[in-house]
């Protein structure tokens, strides 16, 4: 069984807000925003109708991620997430590339460079298919990724499959990854500092 | 009952000034949650491949996780010092759990009820042996608790040994280890 986590405001953040609001102090709000990669254009299919490797979330309020969710080929896309300020929190590896989506959690450990555990190649109307996918609960961030308002997370995709790799040539076929991206926004919040210029909180 | 776990700070983290978040009034800096990414291949000339994991700040290294083929691989972890995690080279598929079953232990026969994949028709000449059936799962990420320490820039060495004694192709296994990383602690412990 896999439980969601709990929010724990710091002593900081209970100056400014509550879990629930009260009649003094807001409440925190608990969303989710979606990042979406497409290696082929579809016209068809709302979200995939252009080619996307790269997507990024940028939230008006003070804000605190606490876990990733992922759909769609998890073993062919390797994932870059950045910060604005340059912080990598997928690093590249040293001799390779960043993260393997499936490499990165529990559940299905297909990946497309894999002999045996790569995903069988099943095509359903043009687009591989999912089959036999399964993701065994989130991946939780804990401590959370801060973000101050505005401030933008990056994700870069880079898709890869093993028919071509040692040709290095780039993945054909369509693939496509949905990240899901939970959020605790902090209304009332605006900033990190109280003392620095342009970061004060109220 | 979430299997990643929570992070806490130890007494001596605290005397040291790192909080699990930042905090703008003391200015005591946060502990970053990163995810480094590494991969192993084994063929008939690699036999004992090596990754090796560096991290410039100290860190805390509380969960692994992979993908690919985690049944043809067997791991050892060692740190810079020498000090081994493993006993000796477990598999990765017992290390994980899970719907990942080991391969058969003669080379090209198909096994059944004694570990090995489902006796099925083989997927064909390249592979060598019979296929994985249904799908490999892994169900939580290997968690290390207590975490293995990092210092500055100490290295952590992952070592592959093949579970069986010839391959034919390339095996590939893509790992994830999960670290905390402590900004406030980038000159070593104080």
């Amino acid at each position: 069984m896999f439980v969601w986590p709990a929010l724990e405001l710091t002593e900081y953040e209970k100056k400014y807000v509550r879990t629930y609001k009260d009649g003094k102090f807001p409440g925190v709000l608990r969303r989710a925003y979606e990042v979406t990669f497409n290696t082929v254009a579809d016209p068809l299919t709302p979200g995939l109708e252009s080619i996307k490797r790269s997507g990024r979330i940028q939230i008006a309020r003070r804000s605190r991620v606490f876990a990733l969710t992922f759909a769609g080929n998890l073993g062919s896309w390797r994932l870059q997430i950045e910060t604005a300020s340059g912080e990598q929190m997928t690093p590249k590896g040293i001799s390779d590339g960043y993260p393997i989506v499936s490499s990165m959690l529990a559940g299905s450990s297909w990946n497309a460079l894999a002999a045996i555990g790569a995903q069988p190649a099943v095509t359903v109307g043009g687009v591989s298919s999912f089959i036999g996918s399964y993701q065994n609960g989130p991946m939780l961030i804990d401590p959370n990724w801060e973000l101050s308002p505005n401030e933008t997370l990056m994700f870069n995709g880079e898709a890869i499959d093993n028919q071509l790799v040692d040709v290095g040539q780039p993945a054909v076929g369509q693939k496509v990854l949905s990240i899901g991206v939970h959020v605790w926004e902090f209304p009332g919040m605006d900033g990190r500092s109280e003392t620095a210029p342009g970061l004060g909180c109220k | 009952m979430s299997f990643w776990p929570r992070f806490k700070l130890t007494p001596g983290e605290e005397r040291v000034g790192v909080s699990k978040y930042y905090e703008p009034v003391s200015g005591k800096r946060g502990v970053l949650r990163k995810v480094y990414h590494g991969q192993l291949m084994l063929n008939a000339t690699i036999r004992n491949p090596v990754y090796n994991f560096q991290i410039a700040r100290r860190s805390r290294v509380f969960a692994l996780t992979a993908s690919g083929d985690i049944q043809q691989f067997r791991i050892q972890l060692q740190d810079s010092s020498g000090e081994q995690y493993l006993a000796q080279p477990v598999s990765l598929a017992s290390l994980l759990g899970g719907y990942v079953e080991l391969p058969p232990p003669v080379y090209n026969v198909p096994v059944v009820d004694s570990g090995g994949f489902p006796a099925t028709a083989p997927a064909g000449p390249q592979l060598g042996w019979v296929p994985v059936q249904g799908h490999p799962v892994t169900n939580s990420p290997l968690v290390f608790e207590p975490n293995i320490v990092l210092d500055s820039n100490q290295s952590l060495t992952m070592t592959g040994y093949p579970i069986t004694d010839y391959n034919s192709i390339n095996y590939r296994v893509d790992m994830c280890i999960h670290v905390w990383e402590f900004p406030a602690w980038q000159d070593g412990p104080r």
